[in-house]
């Protein structure tokens, strides 16, 4: 299946999603105008993957920050890697800065509603 | 109603399209000098402006700014108000940049003997004075301040206008606008001055009143409000506050840039004005847009409804609209108002003011608390 590779900008997030090399990976910022239309190609990208997916999905979510019109659309994401059950070893790895206490939350929240093994890892503040 | 909720929308309602004004107050750091010239320069991005045109009015404003750098007065009385203030207003036909900032009386005469040389001098006098200068370039330790000076009056074809303000009996203030006129239009008989030293003074005391740190008013567009979040990014260093303040602020803005009505129906234009301030232990971010009145009630009752819940009934609503498939609308999600209160933990404050039969200006504070 062709990778699905977009390389960040100030407002969407880098995303990498390679079923050859097993990377799957949201990071960085995503507050676009309009995340319905960012986020599409994304969740098809992952319909078609979810037909036959590899042995062992992981999932990396590592955003430092979204709004929450991407909230919307990581949810549904995050459904259709639910419905991944079954067919894949699917984990997903929540990333958060470790003085964000929202984004911990966040992961908390998303953890209970999606019923996948979810990993919350805190990323210590880097020294400057 | 708090006073400072109608002094916002006293400080907009006089805008026009295609109008913008943008104030900060704040230290100086050449960062935050570069952070700005990138919002001005998103700003003129819109304008409809020759590129010659932007590329002077930016070099007018990066010699402006980098002026108050080379200025500024530092180690002061911790009870002088020692914040400079930039402002850049697009109004009519005009484009003009105006600081203030502390300096050392001391200076004080030779700045302004060289000021006024500057404004005795026609563009072939100041053409030569630059050339006298870059040729001795005997450059005090302020670097190239005189030039600055100069290349501003050049390029703008203006008078420098300015003020300078006694603080006590070490420092003073100096205030200083230029004026870039960006088309031949005449201006309309007896029109105000555009932005004079009187309301920079005025702008200046009532943001240190008031401790406003950042306003803008004008067209909110996506570009506009990332080089906002920027300047607030590199104004702070990153704290769990920082990342509150940055998550509301993307909020409240993206809620003009999404939903703002206009009172003249133009559909280009999403008029609002924003403010933040900065208190000892929080921050406040006021936000202002015109609403047509048929959105103007279930606006407030869907605020007074959040503002009664709690954290937990607020978790319950956010719950169930993001699962809620059938709203899957770019324009709204309706999580916005949700997602401040849950992350500040207050009540937001609003106020809706009638201006018309069919046009109400709606205003919403939201507090963020500083934590340690």
């Amino acid at each position: 299946m062709e990778s699905f590779i977009k390389e960040p900008t100030i407002d969407t997030p880098r995303v990498v999603l390679d079923a050859d090399s097993g990377i799957f990976e949201i990071s960085q910022m995503s507050l676009p105008e309009d995340a319905v239309d960012f986020y599409a190609p994304i969740i098809n990208w992952l319909m078609e993957y979810s037909e036959n997916p590899n042995k062992e999905t992981v999932f990396n979510m590592k955003l430092e920050y979204f709004n929450t019109a991407s909230s919307k659309q990581l949810i549904q994401i995050l459904l259709l890697l639910g419905n991944l059950k079954g067919k894949t070893d699917i984990t997903v790895n929540w990333y958060y800065k470790e003085i964000d206490e929202d984004m911990q939350a966040l992961g908390e929240e998303y953890s209970q509603i999606i019923n996948l093994p979810f990993n919350l890892i805190s990323v210590p503040k880097q020294a400057n | 109603m708090e006073q400072s909720l109608d002094f916002i929308y006293g400080h907009f309602s006089d805008i026009e399209k295609d109008d913008m004004e943008y104030i900060y107050r704040g230290e100086i750091t050449p960062v935050i000098v570069m952070d700005i010239l990138d919002f001005a320069k998103s700003n003129l991005a819109k304008a409809e402006d020759t590129k010659k045109l932007k590329t002077r009015i930016y070099y007018i404003m990066g010699e402006g700014l980098q002026n108050i750098t080379r200025h500024q007065a530092d180690n002061v009385d911790e009870n002088v108000d020692k914040e400079a203030i930039i402002v850049i207003v697009k109004k009519r036909h005009k484009y003009i940049i105006a600081t203030g900032n502390l300096m050392f009386k001391a200076e004080e005469d030779a700045l302004r003997t060289k000021l006024e040389k500057i404004n005795h001098m026609d563009s072939d006098g100041l053409r030569e004075f630059s050339k006298e200068i870059r040729n001795n370039m005997q450059l005090s330790a302020k670097g190239g301040a005189s030039l600055g000076l100069i290349e501003m009056a050049k390029r703008s074809g203006n008078k420098l206008d300015y003020l300078i303000k006694s603080v006590d009996e070490q420092l003073s203030y100096f205030y200083l606008t230029t004026e870039i006129k960006i088309s031949d239009e005449e201006e309309p008989e007896n029109a105000p001055e555009v932005y004079s030293v009187k309301q920079l003074i005025e702008n200046h005391e009532n943001f240190n009143k008031n401790n406003y740190i950042i306003s803008f008013k004008g067209d909110f567009n996506q570009e506009n409000l990332l080089s906002l979040l920027a300047i607030l990014k590199s104004g702070m260093s990153e704290t769990p506050t920082r990342i509150k303040l940055y998550s509301v602020m993307v909020e409240l803005l993206q809620n003009i840039v999404k939903h703002a009505d206009n009172i003249d129906h133009a559909e280009d234009w999403k008029a609002g004005v924003f403010f933040i301030k900065e208190l000892e232990d929080s921050f406040s971010l006021l936000a202002g847009n015109y609403v047509r009145r048929e959105h103007s009630a279930s606006l407030k009752e869907r605020i007074d409804r959040l503002n009664n819940m709690s954290y937990k009934d607020l978790t319950k609503e956010y719950n169930k609209i993001l699962l809620n498939t059938e709203i899957n609308d770019s324009v709204s999600t309706g999580l916005g108002f949700i997602d401040i209160r849950r992350k500040t933990g207050n009540p937001i404050e609003y106020s809706l003011k009638k201006v018309d039969d069919e046009i109400d200006f709606f205003i919403v504070k939201t507090i963020v608390n500083k934590k340690n």
